[in-house]
């Protein structure tokens, strides 16, 4: 290619040249600079040697023809390549060649330009044969691999962003895809920020009802109390607490889980083993009390992680 | 028990989770808190929420996984970590470096994907539409941290 570059600045006949897209352009600069410097290269290029009977015209008027009869050969050399697209673009109508620009068009902003260029070759040669508009179409599928796979990635991303529009509120009423990415940035740092909220008040919260627990530690192991008001019953007492309170545990946090998630203020009394106990725990907020102490003591039942 | 709920729902295992870094948290809390102490009560206390969440997704998720690994990193920061940390440095080298084309392909909105990027933890190495598909997650896993939080708040309040 370099050597091309360097061919146009010999030729005169380049620059004579005004066609009204660059892709022909450089297409010509080629045709006309091949025959005469050396035919070698130009095959090495594009292994066909029916290039060089073709570019053997050299006038204006037949230069766009011979561009596309070039891209007709090109393609009849290595049809393997893409043997499916082939398949299923081969309706030769000038209407679905146009389609499938437009469809081309919506695909790539890159591509535009060269699509732009195919549109306006068809409109500029409407009055050409319908073989050649077929092989235009076919031109345009020179990079239809990287298109169609850039078309699943698109719908891959216009897919998910119909979840996520599902899931943010307020997000369908905007339109457009930078609108609606501000909306879904927005929701989620409004979520973090809830996130840190709640924490910081669970910080400022929980140390009051820990402190509860925290005294019901040694309160528990001090005969002189006035819940067990005779000393004598307090062993058998615990004896029996330790035990229970092992095995009960998983259970009790299962329960405060699920009572947290459905918004039962009272876990006591959706807990029958914590009944059977109400005897012996008379007032309510002592029950309070050793619910956090048994869950305090069974710290090494669990691992997190 | 009056409501039935499944046990291995994400709420659940957050709950529990969440519940057990507490209680943990609170062993170790001073008996007298300043107000240094307090903030970093709160800042113990979204880690722990972030981290039991995360594993209460379980690692198949990839916001989940750098959540823990993060967790993971600043858990054994005083140890024998070296080897590991400069490990997982490089893999996140290697994983922006797969990252940076792709990001180019998405257009014109190269900005918003960087904040997105920078919200979603693990977000740097993803390409658009994992980047999305995350990000759905992550909201549904913060909607349901956020209802439970804020459950358990008002079952300690009242």
């Amino acid at each position: 290619m370099a050597a091309f570059s360097s061919f146009q600045q010999h030729h005169p006949f380049s620059s004579s040249i005004s066609l009204p897209n660059s892709t022909t352009a450089t297409i010509n600069n080629k045709l006309l600079d091949q025959p005469n410097n050396n035919i070698s290269q130009f095959n090495e290029d594009h292994s066909s040697s029916i290039f060089s009977v073709t570019t053997t015209t050299t006038t204006n008027n037949n230069i766009s023809m011979d561009s596309s009869s070039i891209v007709t050969d090109k393609y009849q050399k290595n049809p393997p390549s893409m043997p499916k697209k082939r398949k299923s673009k081969q309706p030769s109508s000038p209407n679905s060649a146009q389609s499938k620009d437009m469809r081309d068009q919506e695909n790539k902003g890159k591509r535009q330009k060269k699509v732009k260029a195919c549109e306006e070759k068809n409109k500029s040669k409407e009055e050409e044969p319908k073989g050649y508009i077929h092989v235009r179409a076919r031109r345009g599928q020179a990079t239809d691999s990287h298109s169609l796979a850039e078309r699943v990635r698109r719908e891959r991303i216009s897919e998910r962003m119909k979840l996520l529009q599902a899931l943010v509120p307020g997000c369908d009423k905007v339109t457009g895809k930078a609108l609606m990415l501000d909306e879904i940035i927005n929701y989620v740092q409004s979520l973090q920020n809830q996130v840190e909220f709640l924490s910081m008040k669970l910080a400022s919260v929980n140390p009051m009802i820990y402190d509860f627990g925290m005294d019901l530690e040694p309160f528990m192991f001090r005969p002189d109390q006035n819940l067990n008001s005779l000393p004598s019953q307090l062993p058998p007492m615990q004896q029996s607490c330790s035990p229970t309170t092992a095995n009960l545990y998983p259970i009790m946090d299962v329960n405060s889980a699920n009572s947290l998630l459905f918004q039962q203020s009272q876990i006591l009394n959706s807990l029958p083993d914590q009944d059977q106990r109400q005897m012996l725990w008379e007032v309510e907020d002592q029950r309070q009390k050793f619910i956090n102490q048994s869950e305090i003591s069974n710290n090494s039942l669990f691992s997190f992680h | 028990m009056k409501t039935p709920t499944n046990p291995s729902s994400i709420k659940t295992r957050f709950a529990i989770k969440f519940l057990q870094a507490m209680k943990k948290l609170n062993k170790k809390r001073s008996s007298s808190p300043s107000m240094a102490d307090k903030q970093r009560r709160c800042r113990l206390i979204r880690a722990a929420a972030c981290a039991s969440m995360a594993s209460a997704v379980g690692t198949r998720r990839a916001w989940s996984r750098a959540v823990l690994r993060k967790t993971v990193n600043n858990h054994q920061y005083h140890s024998v970590i070296n080897n590991r940390r400069r490990i997982t440095r490089r893999k996140r080298v290697v994983m922006m470096r797969r990252g940076n084309p792709r990001e180019g392909h998405s257009g014109n909105l190269g900005e918003e994907d960087d904040i997105l990027r920078g919200l979603v933890p693990g977000g740097e190495g993803m390409d658009f539409c994992r980047l999305l598909s995350e990000t759905a997650h992550y909201v549904k896993c913060l909607r349901a941290q956020i209802q439970v939080m804020t459950n358990i708040l008002d079952h300690y309040s009242t």
